[in-house]
């Protein structure tokens, strides 16, 4: 364990939850998944920064759309001694793949919103009551 | 000729279309105006079908797409409501959409950032390993 982790005295589960804007719920489930490994003092739970970093890091891939296996491999890989290189290098893979789903899901969305501004505009168009006689 | 209708040189000189355009409208069965013997007689009605016709197609409508909203709303006054209301709930759905692209446009740009500087320390790294390994 690493000195600054004995000095500092550990996060509560509220303190995360706070600096993170999550629920206990969303930290218990990183918990259960591996993700993340706090110590225990009996029932409380105990964070260190290296946990913090890692919430830090799960939350910006969630957002990005990594899957929970996915962000494991990731964090797991900073482990592995070669001063994250391999991390470096996968992060650059899922990050490809992610970013040619967005891309591909943008332009869904572009079409869509283009069909519906057209179909908008021809109902204000011809919505006009028309004269009878 | 009888009350409220137009002959066709009216129509035209009203709505500036030539006799061709509105004998073609008629063709394709957008216009149906009257028959008196060889003379066109166009009614209130035949008039406000072209007003939307020729706005449809300023707007870039093909002919086509006309036909199918004038069909669709050729009830008139009932429908106005339902149809403002729907033009209403698409117009939200529309900004929520437009809000969605918005969001989905800055993660892009902000994924892209990280990826690049993955790349850019990748090959950072790179440069310091051989430049170790060479010294």
């Amino acid at each position: 364990m690493a000195a600054s982790d004995i000095e500092r005295p550990h996060a509560s589960i509220g303190d995360l939850c706070r600096e993170f804007d999550v629920t206990p719920r969303t930290l218990r489930f990183y918990e259960d998944k591996g993700l993340i490994a706090p110590r225990r003092d009996g029932q409380r739970r105990l964070y260190t920064s290296r946990d913090r970093a890692r919430i830090r890091l799960i939350l910006q891939g969630r957002r990005f759309g990594f899957a929970l296996d996915e962000m494991r491999e990731l964090l797991d890989l900073y482990d592995i001694g070669d001063q994250g290189r391999t991390q470096a290098r996968r992060v650059i893979e899922h990050a490809e793949r992610r970013l040619a789903e967005m891309e591909a899901q943008r332009s869904e969305l572009d079409t869509a919103i283009r069909e519906l501004r057209t179909l908008i505009a021809e109902r204000r168009i011809f919505a006009e009551p028309q004269a009878t006689n | 000729m009888p009350d409220g209708y137009a002959t066709i040189s009216e129509v035209c000189a009203e709505f500036g279309v030539t006799q061709r355009t509105l004998r073609y409208y008629e063709y394709i069965e957008l216009l149906f105006p009257r028959r008196e013997g060889t003379r066109r007689l166009y009614s209130a009605k035949d008039r406000a079908r072209l007003t939307l016709i020729l706005r449809g197609r300023r707007f870039g409508f093909s002919l086509e797409a006309i036909r199918q909203w004038l069909a669709m709303y050729n009830d008139g006054r009932d429908q106005t409501a339902q149809v403002e209301k729907w033009i209403d709930s698409a117009t939200r759905r529309l900004a929520e959409m437009e809000r969605e692209r918005a969001d989905l446009a800055e993660l892009i740009d902000e994924l892209r950032l990280l990826r690049n500087d993955g790349i850019d320390w990748l090959a950072v790294h790179r440069q310091q390993e051989r430049a170790r390994s060479t010294g």
